[in-house]
């Protein structure tokens, strides 16, 4: 039996562990399948008079898992300015005012 | 706030609702805006939707308005530069994938995806008079959602503190020594325990299965599926808790947050890799209150705030000291409720299995039995006397007779347990409400099945007990350390004989009859004419904070758990609890039953919310309740009558609402005229609804209700001169509109319609 390690962005939940694990577990020659969805890798054991490497990155292609594949995800949310207390926070915290450092004494406690 | 665990959560927030968002798309395009959502058997629509937002999603195209708040609540994932104060942001995101969760659920039942299936596996049922009964059912599927009827019926061990809160489990443990340990550990302490997600593709649930561990709600274990998304079910939960025992309604999301906070005892613990969706998932748990444990290295958020102690503790399950998986387990389980604050009394019960309230719905099947005591083919019977302190030497457990050692695996034979208890404040007339929990003290061990009371008892012992040093003697032991933690206040001595001999067998059968014809006759001449004061029981106001219940001779309490006998009882236990005597005071009305004292009671202990209360009547000031109710009562106008749903019945009624609607309409401490939650046994009391007509009002009534009180009910007809009134009230079986039930009443003549107006 021989190892691949594979990197599947795709796979950051449990449910998408079930999901390539299913897939390749019904792939004539693969013989063990480790999935972990906290490191986003799959190893897969399999046979290699059986089956070719390039075959089991082709079957998670096709189930919407391909190696090194990351989320089509919307433009992310940028820092959004509402006005709300929250988020003039953020913009005060941001930029450290160097005298408030300075004057970060000790005595401020008292 | 550790920036790594922010990081993780928002990435994962921002996945879970693109993957909502986009099965939401499919689902609209298959199977249209229309297409119904619903979780079974709940009022709640999707409740955390619900309980956030207010919205209430009942159909596909709901779901837009949703994830649309969803997405608005994402927040893009830290930079690698400049670092932030990360908390609001990842509970926003928390929040987001909470809802993306229950989106996705909500849309897998409209898909028909949803109990998720697991080959093997056979739940518990929630109630059975056989423990033959559902053998060799159908199976194969997860619990998924809590229904209402099951929230209910564990609500008033939810208020009392038997059950301290929940345990969301999710993911799979090291080994299944370790799964098993864990499991026993909170079962043993009464916490509910919720299951869901895998490592590798294996899940706790698969480790419980493989360990012939009992899943279901008897057993307190829920297995939800084997994916976090199926986490949301927990969060449900607690969701509808607040609304349910609350009195809140949906949207008034920081008020259900704090609920939750300050009155569920809830915990998280990841078993196993934490991945993106975990921490997202968690960090909608924070915002409950809830804390999140892992038995891997992951960062801790120590500080407190959300949660009451730390948020978020890493305890590597192979750095705990322990001999062995199952001591590493139970001090995993030791620091989970330390981080919650979980306070939990844990009676020691010097018995060979495990022992806890979780065990009592515990079921024995034939083929797992090593003996068994009552049922068909013999008789058992327990009987609790008052003596004299001086016949009661403490502590002595006799068994007279042999063993069940020479009997064969799986055969029977007769068994007496008699219990004698003496005490300064025991009283005879507590001697029923001691001998009732017999059945909950010896079903607390694992593998003892109890069915039934008095000399219809039914008991099994498992082969598995048994192999682990379960003998007869063992009942006295457990008989002896719960009266004595339980009722130590009005029990100084306990005796218990066991009894296996035919001769004395047949003598202590006879007294035991004598005694409980005695009784029997005692309860029905007690009347609440008969006494001077009634008792309040405000044990749900730590759940609906303004109600209060009014308990008589001839009114029991609406959850059906606690009557005059039990309240009096309470109350001599725990002079300052929540049963409390009210003096009746003046008569002011003996057909409505207002009394002086029970108004100036139920003013001030509902803190001015309840100005008068009838104890007979439902249209004039009618008790308020809290959530636990056994019964929903309301008015059907065009029927001039009332219909009576049971919380075991999921059908439409009538009113065109199914118990788990008409509760939110009956609960949270509220008068509502026309509407009452009522214990079952109230509808055999003499005074029930006397002002309003009484038991010839009742137009419908579930048939669970016609058949589990057959026998009372026929009672009732006859003393009402009505025998066959029983055949003409309506079910569920014959009307669910009021256009289908009024023929029916009219065919059979109800006496409702010829009576005059209710109003």
């Amino acid at each position: 039996m021989e190892r691949i390690v594979l990197h599947v962005p795709k796979m950051y939940a449990d449910h998408h562990v079930q999901a390539v694990r299913n897939t390749l577990l019904q792939m004539d020659g693969v013989e063990e399948v480790i999935a972990s969805s906290a490191f986003k890798r799959v190893i897969v054991g399999y046979d290699p008079a059986r089956l070719q490497p390039s075959a089991i990155e082709e079957s998670l292609r096709a189930a919407g898992y391909g190696p090194g594949e990351e989320w089509e995800l919307p433009s992310p949310p940028e820092g959004k300015d509402d006005n709300s207390p929250w988020f003039k926070l953020i913009q005060r915290i941001t930029e450290t005012n160097m005298l408030d450092l300075q004057m970060s004494g000790d005595f401020r406690k008292y | 706030m550790s920036r790594y665990i922010a990081t993780a959560a928002i990435r994962g927030a921002n996945r879970i609702v693109k993957e909502a968002d986009d099965l939401f798309h499919k689902t609209l395009e298959e199977l249209g805006p229309d297409k119904p959502i619903q979780f079974p058997n709940t009022a709640y629509y999707l409740p955390v939707i619900l309980g956030f937002t207010g919205i209430e999603v009942a159909k596909v195209g709901d779901l837009g308005p949703v994830l649309e708040v969803a997405k608005s609540l994402l927040h893009p994932v830290p930079g690698e530069q400049t670092w932030l104060p990360y908390l609001g942001e990842t509970l926003d995101c928390g929040v987001a994938t909470l809802f993306a969760e229950e989106a996705i659920e909500g849309l897998r039942f409209a898909r028909g995806e949803q109990p998720e299936r697991i080959p093997g596996l056979q739940l518990t049922g929630t109630s059975f008079t056989s423990p033959d009964a559902g053998e060799g059912g159908n199976g194969g599927y997860a619990n998924g959602p809590i229904d209402d009827i099951q929230l209910r019926s564990w609500g008033i061990q939810l208020v009392d503190g038997r059950m301290p809160g929940f345990a969301a489990i999710v993911g799979a443990a090291k080994s299944n020594q370790a799964a098993v340990q864990i499991i026993r550990e909170l079962q043993q302490r009464n916490i509910l325990i919720f299951l869901s997600g895998n490592v590798n593709g294996r899940s706790i649930i698969h480790q419980l299965m493989e360990e012939g561990v009992e899943m279901g709600y008897d057993t307190y274990i829920v297995p939800f599926g084997t994916d976090t998304i199926s986490a949301i079910y927990a969060l449900g939960f607690a969701t509808r808790a607040a609304l349910t025992f609350g009195g809140l309604k949906g949207g008034q999301f920081r008020e259900i947050l704090l609920y939750n906070k300050y009155r569920t005892f809830a915990f998280v613990l990841a078993l196993g890799e934490v991945d993106d969706l975990k921490y997202a998932t968690a960090a909608g748990a924070i915002s409950y209150g809830f804390p999140a444990i892992a038995d891997t290295v992951i960062p801790q958020i120590l500080p407190t705030g959300v949660t009451t102690y730390e948020h978020v503790i890493s305890m590597p399950f192979d750095d705990i000291e322990g001999k062995d998986d199952a001591e590493k387990a139970r001090r995993l389980v030791q620091r989970c409720l330390e981080v919650r604050g979980v306070k939990v009394k844990i009676t020691e019960v010097p018995i060979p299995v495990p022992y806890g309230s979780a065990f009592e719905g515990e079921r024995v099947k034939r083929a797992d039995m090593r003996i068994e005591f009552g049922g068909k083919n013999s008789r058992a019977f327990e009987y609790l006397k008052m003596s004299p302190l001086d016949e009661v030497e403490d502590g002595k457990i006799e068994v007279v007779g042999p063993g069940f050692e020479n009997i064969e695996v799986g055969g029977y034979m007769d068994l007496g347990i008699v219990v004698e208890v003496a005490g300064r404040k025991m009283q005879e007339d507590f001697e029923p409400v001691l001998e009732r929990q017999i059945h909950y003290f010896i079903n607390g061990a694992s593998g003892v099945q109890h069915i039934g009371q008095r000399d219809i008892a039914w008991i099994r012992i498992s082969k598995a007990a048994t192999d682990k040093g379960f003998n007869l003697e063992h009942f006295g032991k457990i008989l002896h350390a719960r009266f004595h933690s339980d009722f130590g206040t009005i029990v100084d001595k306990v005796q218990v004989t066991i009894i296996t001999e035919p001769e004395l067998y047949a003598k202590w059968l006879a007294e035991a009859r004598k005694a409980y014809d005695f009784r029997n006759k005692r309860m029905a001449e007690m009347t609440d004419e008969s006494v001077d004061t009634f008792y309040s029981c405000i044990l749900c106001q730590s759940f609906a904070p303004n109600h209060v219940c009014v308990i008589s001779p001839e009114r029991l309490g609406l959850c059906g758990a606690y009557n005059w006998l039990d309240c009096k009882a309470s109350h001599q236990i725990n002079p300052t609890g929540p049963n409390q005597p009210i003096v009746k005071g003046e008569c002011i009305d003996p057909v409505k039953g207002y009394f002086t004292g029970v108004n100036e009671y139920a003013k001030q202990a509902s803190h001015g919310t309840v100005e008068q209360v009838s104890m007979y009547s439902i249209m004039e000031n009618p008790m308020t309740a809290c959530g636990c109710f056994e019964c929903i009562m309301m008015l059907i106008p065009e029927a001039n009558g009332f219909m009576v749903v049971s919380r075991e019945d999921p059908s439409m009624t009538p009113t065109g609402m199914t118990f788990s609607t008409l509760a939110g309409m009956a609960g949270g401490g509220l008068q509502t005229p026309g509407v009452m939650g009522i214990g079952k046994y109230f509808l055999v009391s003499k005074k029930f609804i006397r002002a309003d007509g009484g038991f010839k009002r009742i137009v419908w009534m579930s048939s669970f209700l016609k058949e589990s009180l057959a026998e009372e009910l026929k009672a009732v007809c006859e003393r009402e001169g009505d025998p066959d009134l029983l055949d003409k009230i309506a079910d569920e079986r014959v009307a669910t509109t009021v256009e289908e039930l009024l023929p029916f009443l009219e065919e059979k003549g109800h006496p409702a319609l010829t009576m005059p107006p209710l109003f």
